[in-house]
């Protein structure tokens, strides 16, 4: 909401283990950003922000 | 039986009359439905029913491909937070346990057509020009 450009999906590990699999996910939360970078754990939220934008290399 | 226990249901009418505009939740399922998928609908049924601000269309993942593939959906349950506009909030697999409180949470935030976040959180954010497509795997509920 804070970005039209950001969309974000919440996904059930254990009804799509498929995806587990393909995004190496052992733990969670796992964030996935665009298909390739990896956030592991929580993160207080501008943290959280700082991680996208550092993943996204904007 | 409700999957809402009835308290629960109380308190969550009261929070949802701070919502002010629409709230649209798009859920796919699919015509012979799958256990996931029932337990959504049903779910989404009764959220739906707390709220006259929040309303619910259910759809079919088969029949209604081309709309699923609009909406960038490819996989079910799939359930949609939609305001005037699409914010791109998904979730895939049943909402319950605590993300059933990240659901709610959502709803709230479009319904106020606001995302709660802190204003040096917005400011970070701002800076991104360039689509980020996030996938946020939960635990099993």
């Amino acid at each position: 909401m804070a970005n039209d450009t950001i969309s974000a999906d919440m996904v059930s590990g254990s009804e799509f283990p498929f995806l587990v699999v393909k995004y190496n996910v052992s733990g969670v939360p796992h964030t996935v950003v665009n298909e390739e970078h990896g956030i592991v754990g929580s993160l207080p939220e501008k943290e959280f922000a700082e991680e996208i934008v550092k993943a996204v290399g904007v | 039986m409700a999957l809402i226990k009835e308290k629960d249901r109380e308190k969550l009418i009261g929070l949802m009359k701070a919502i002010e505009e629409d709230v649209k939740i798009v859920m796919f399922t699919q015509e012979n439905e799958c256990q996931q998928c029932q337990t959504t609908r049903e779910l989404l049924e009764e959220v739906a029913a707390l709220s006259e601000k929040v309303s619910l269309e259910v759809r079919d993942f088969e029949a209604d491909a081309e709309v699923a593939k609009k909406l960038g959906v490819d996989k079910i349950p799939a359930t949609l937070i939609l305001g005037e506009k699409d914010y791109g909030i998904r979730f895939y697999g049943v909402p319950a346990g605590y993300e059933f409180n990240v659901l709610i949470q959502d709803i709230l935030d479009v319904g106020k057509r606001s995302p709660g976040l802190d204003k040096k959180t917005l400011k970070v954010l701002a800076s991104i020009d360039k689509p980020v497509h996030l996938q946020v795997f939960i635990s099993p509920t």
